[in-house]
């Protein structure tokens, strides 16, 4: 049974935006006219369900944007956890492919074209269910999503393509993602080259955009315990950059004023740090060890419109809590949503990934 | 301008109350008792009469027109009682009511709504949250201090209410007088500066004394008390010096606790006396509203005990006044009639049995000459001593001598009460001890050397290349960073002249050549990442690099080493730049304070200056007086100039540099930080080159 026209967006790297991507084009897509559909065969566990299932929270989100009608499950039919070796040593050789199939099919049903997301790297091999044996089943066409970090992304990117080109799957091209601006340059002079010359054409230069990668207030309230003092309006803030004020006022003014869209975490009882931090620019302003704040700083905050969180924790624990939160796109984050798309459309050759997956296009 | 306050015809008192013990009701009582004899309004709508006082249910009911309205009603009425003064033409409004600012959010707003309401006419408000005001020559009490204070000529303005009446308070057990009280409350609208303004041409104020704990209006506080301050003398008292003291103080005012650093030059600049202590504030009040300004430092010193006299003129050495011996016609003349066991030189000591014309002949005699521009008078109670006859003497000398202060210690408890308390009366300030007198008088002497030598300040003018330095600012803003790069920063001091090595980023090692070859060899290249701070640390940093092939080796180096010791550093490139000779390590810095903007500092660089920390400040714009003084002030001025066979540095150039920055900095008031550490400087006649310049600005 021949598949429907699909691209399956494959990851070299974690954290590489790779839903972002699957976002972007698709509504490309949809804006020429197709009815897109999207399919995330191996999805992982990222949180947990009302009844303790396994949700792949970027499916979910993919399929809440789209306006998917076909259920979670057939979307994303299989989701591993961690030990997933360890649970899966009862299941049935091939069992887990022939859920893909199944799934795909009426996944893909009513759809013009597909956008598969593969999970990362070789993850499901051991099941058979890696990106290459499924490209090849789904009859996709992929893209190799990856970072730069250094030189070495190169290697392991033309690595990936010709492991896939030996079991003849067609391998579009790459799209780099998260490059810094004062990189690019040097990508297109050097990294380029090496690509094409081994089979990998750059389909996509995406430079890193601090809004897409930094959490938002919202998401650090939503992940942490904390109580929203004030500025209930500015949730959407980015962060860019945690500081600790434990200084001297004198040198805290210093010290903020060399950052923006920054959040300051300080003991509540820090009039003093507060107030340097709120000269400045600043994103939230978190105050810990559950230290109810002057009156006055609330009211300062209030006027420039930054919200103050208060956490029950000491600020050690909260900075290092904080630190490791990156951004994700959250479903009702349209800010977001809008600027990955954009970012795709701008950087990403998608007329060139539809020529090549929709050959008979009028 | 400020009129209404000083000397109303009318005053109105809204929340004015029947029952003893409310505020409303206390304030009335004041203004009643201290003898005002202009038209009282009592404003209660539920009452008819208050004191003996016909009472309105509201001002717009007062069929007059009012000049000064007291406000002592809850918070959220005190907005309707604005709109009505504003309908009524009330000229000053002094409102004691808390809960504005001071309390949090929604007393901020509140605040906020109340000057919306009054900007709309030309009425002036103090306060909120004040305890009101009081002048003692109109007279009027309109506070809520619990006595009407002595007139006199002091005028005192308070930021902390409470202070302000335990102070006045306190001024009744030392017979001070003042001319004025003003407690400031939340300087809404009048602050501290209007009232400087305002008191210095207050013909019944001698002196301006101030406790604050903040300024409002940086700028204009400057421009202000600068003329102020050659009219009358300004004492100031401001807290929180300490870390934990600015911390208090934020607490307190809720405003950011500014740099005590940037306060202290900026009331130089002013001619401000800043004092220390509520002590040292009340002893130079009642010293400079008194005494004239001695025309030198020569003090002569009487006493009737030894002890007592070497405690006075070792003082006089610490505060920098002179103690010089009498001249041979003054001893000779003094021989005459005293005891020939006595210290004739100076201190003048007369012995413990002096008698009261013994003191008044010594007195006469040592003022006469020349050579005494001032008398410090000390006695202390023996079995023979007679306070009393004695400080009449003093008073009647003080009578006919110009232009000389005299100043007393009498020492004591019981036995001196009543002659002190002559002396003060009579206007000659007594301190219980001897080195409280000396601390004094030497204010008063500094204050009159200022007054004597007013400096005539340089402000140079320079070309610059302002459009470069707009360029380079708006990229970093359009690239959303705060902080320019070592090459932009180059370029921005070059713009305005400052010598510095041209620096150029190169991204790849091929760059990085055609680098070294345009600004000549050898060069020092140095990574440029935002996330490394420390290069020299992490080997960051390579000097006197001296070929092509050097240079493309170390560039890889450079990029390698970084990421072995920051993996997550994001590498931009490495800068380019010709290397240039040592010099003698100096540094520059500005950073914008929040209260007077940019304040520059001066000093030895150098890996050991956050050790030694030679350093000087002053406030920009600099002058050229004011950049030399600011050099003239460090240790390293004394190697700048040679010692040792060393030859002497370009100072001139040095002072171009800061002349510069302080251009640059003013010019550009996006620019929060500025660092150049180091300036090398070379030796005279070879100029100086910045080193290492980093620019910070707000976003």
């Amino acid at each position: 049974m021949s598949q429907k026209p699909s691209i399956y967006v494959h990851s070299i790297t974690k954290f590489c935006g790779k839903t972002a991507i699957c976002l972007g084009l698709a509504r490309k897509f949809e804006k020429e006219g197709y009815k897109v559909g999207y399919f995330k065969p191996v999805g992982w566990e990222m949180a947990l369900g009302p009844v303790g299932e396994r949700i792949d929270e970027d499916a979910q989100l993919m399929r809440n944007i789209l306006g998917l009608d076909a259920p979670l499950e057939a979307i994303v039919p299989i989701v591993l956890g961690s030990r997933f070796l360890e649970e899966g040593a009862r299941v049935e050789l091939g069992a887990h492919e022939r859920r893909i199939l199944r799934a795909y099919e009426a996944a893909s049903r009513d759809r013009d074209l597909m956008v598969i997301e593969g999970a990362y790297n070789g993850v499901g091999v051991s099941f058979g269910v890696d990106a290459t044996t499924l490209a090849k089943k789904l009859e996709s066409k992929t893209l190799l999503v990856s970072t730069i970090e250094t030189d070495a992304s190169v290697d392991n990117i033309i690595c990936n393509a010709k492991c896939m080109a030996s079991y003849e799957v067609e391998v579009l091209g790459t799209v780099l993602n998260r490059i810094p601006k004062t990189d690019i340059e040097r990508i297109k002079a050097f990294a380029a080259p090496a690509l094409k010359k081994n089979g990998v054409p750059v389909l996509g230069i995406i430079p890193d955009d601090v809004t897409l990668r930094s959490p938002t207030v919202r998401e650090l309230c939503e992940e942490t315990d904390c109580t929203v003092l004030t500025g209930t309006d500015s949730l959407d803030n980015i962060i860019e950059e945690f500081l600790v004020g434990a200084m001297t006022p004198e040198s805290a003014l210093r010290y903020f004023r060399r950052s923006i869209r920054k959040a300051v975490i300080t003991g509540g009882d820090r009039m003093d740090v507060q107030m340097a931090a709120l000269q400045t620019d600043l994103s939230v302003l978190i105050l810990t060890g559950n230290y109810y704040p002057d009156a006055r700083v609330l009211a300062r905050a209030e006027e420039l419109g930054v919200p103050v969180l208060l956490v029950p924790t000491d600020t050690f624990a909260t900075v290092k809590r904080m630190s490791s939160l990156t951004g994700r796109i959250r479903p009702n984050d349209a800010r977001k949503i809008e600027l990955a798309s954009q970012m795709v459309e701008q950087y990403v050759d998608c007329e060139e990934i539809l020529r090549k997956i929709v050959p008979t296009k009028i | 301008m400020l009129g209404p306050f000083f000397n109303p015809s009318s005053i109105a008192v809204v929340g004015a109350s029947r029952k003893p013990g409310k505020v409303g009701h206390e304030v009335l009582k004041n203004i009643v008792n201290s003898g005002y004899k202009g038209a009282v309004y009592p404003i209660n709508p539920e009452a008819a009469e208050i004191l003996g006082i016909r009472c309105f249910p509201s001002l717009l009911d007062v069929p007059d027109s009012i000049d000064l309205t007291i406000v002592a009603v809850p918070a959220p009425i005190v907005l309707k009682i604005a709109e009505e003064a504003v309908r009524k033409n009330v000229k000053g409004l002094v409102i004691l009511s808390a809960g504005f600012k001071e309390s949090g959010g929604e007393g901020a707003k509140l605040e906020r709504e109340l000057m919306a309401i009054c900007q709309k006419s030309n009425i002036r408000v103090l306060g909120p949250n004040c305890l009101g005001l009081i002048d003692t020559h109109t007279p009027f009490n309109a506070s809520f201090a619990s006595k009407m204070p002595k007139a006199g000529s002091i005028a005192f303005v308070s930021q902390s209410g409470a202070l302000g009446t335990a102070v006045l308070d306190w001024a009744f057990t030392q017979d001070i007088g003042f001319s004025k009280f003003v407690s400031l409350g939340n300087k809404t609208d009048v602050n501290e500066t209007d009232m400087i303004e305002a008191l210095v041409e207050d013909a019944d104020s001698k002196v301006v004394i101030l406790y604050i704990e903040g300024v409002t209006d940086g700028s204009r506080f400057l421009k202000v008390t600068k003329e102020a301050s050659a009219k009358k003398p300004i004492v100031i008292l401001k807290s929180g010096i300490s870390q934990a003291g600015a911390r208090a103080a934020s607490s307190h005012t809720g405003a950011l606790a500014g740099s005590d650093i940037a306060f202290n030059v900026a009331f130089r600049e002013a001619g401000v006396i800043r004092v220390e202590t509520a002590e040292e504030l009340f002893d130079l009040a009642e010293v400079l509203s008194t005494q004239p300004i001695p025309k030198e430092p020569n003090i002569a010193i009487v006493t009737n005990a030894g002890g007592p006299g070497i405690l006075a003129t070792d003082a006089c050495e610490k505060y920098g006044l002179r103690v010089a011996p009498m001249s041979p016609e003054v001893v000779a003349k003094l021989r005459e009639k005293l005891n020939p066991a006595s210290g004739f030189f100076n201190p003048v000591d007369i012995l413990g049995d002096a008698s009261p014309s013994q003191y008044k002949f010594t007195l006469e005699t040592v003022l006469e000459s020349e050579d005494v521009h001032g008398v410090f008078v000390i006695l202390t109670p023996q079995a023979m001593t007679e306070p009393v006859e004695t400080a009449k003497g003093i008073i009647d000398v003080k009578k006919n001598c110009e232009g000389k202060p005299i100043i007393a210690s009498f020492i004591g408890g019981s036995s001196v009460q009543e002659a002190v308390k002559l002396l003060e009366e009579a206007g000659i300030p007594n301190y219980e001890f001897p080195e409280r007198a000396v601390k004094a008088l030497s204010f008063l002497v500094k204050y009159g050397k200022r007054l004597a030598n007013p400096r005539k300040e340089e402000y140079p003018t320079f070309e610059a290349d302002e459009k470069t330095v707009y360029v380079i600012l708006d990229k970093v803003r359009y690239d959303e960073r705060v902080t320019l790069m070592a090459s932009e920063a180059s370029q921005v001091a070059r713009a305005y002249g400052i010598p510095t090595p041209l620096i150029e980023l190169a991204t790849t090692a091929e760059e990085a050549v055609k680098a070294a070859e345009k600004v000549g060899f050898p060069v020092v290249m140095k990574i440029e990442s935002p996330q490394i701070l420390h290069k020299t640390d992490i080997g960051g940093v390579k000097l006197g690099i001296e070929s092509s092939e050097d240079v493309r080796r170390s560039f890889y180096e450079l990029v390698g080493r970084s990421h072995i010791f920051s993996p997550s550093a994001r590498i931009l490139g490495v800068n380019i730049q010709k290397m240039v000779p040592q010099g003698r390590e100096m540094i520059v810095g500005m950073s914008r304070d929040v209260t007077f903007g940019p304040l520059i500092m001066f000093g030895l660089g150098g890996i050991y200056v956050n050790f030694l920390r030679d350093v000087s400040f002053r406030l920009a714009p600099l002058s050229r007086q004011s950049t030399m003084e600011m050099v003239e002030e460090t240790k390293a001025y004394t190697l700048l100039r040679g010692i040792r066979g060393e030859a002497r540095s370009d100072i001139d150039s040095m002072v171009d540099v800061l002349l510069r920055v302080s251009k640059l900095v003013t010019d550009f008031p996006e620019i929060s930080e500025l660092d150049i550490n180091p300036l090398f400087v070379y030796e005279e006649g070879k100029g100086c080159s910045a080193l290492d310049i980093k620019i910070t600005i707000k976003p």
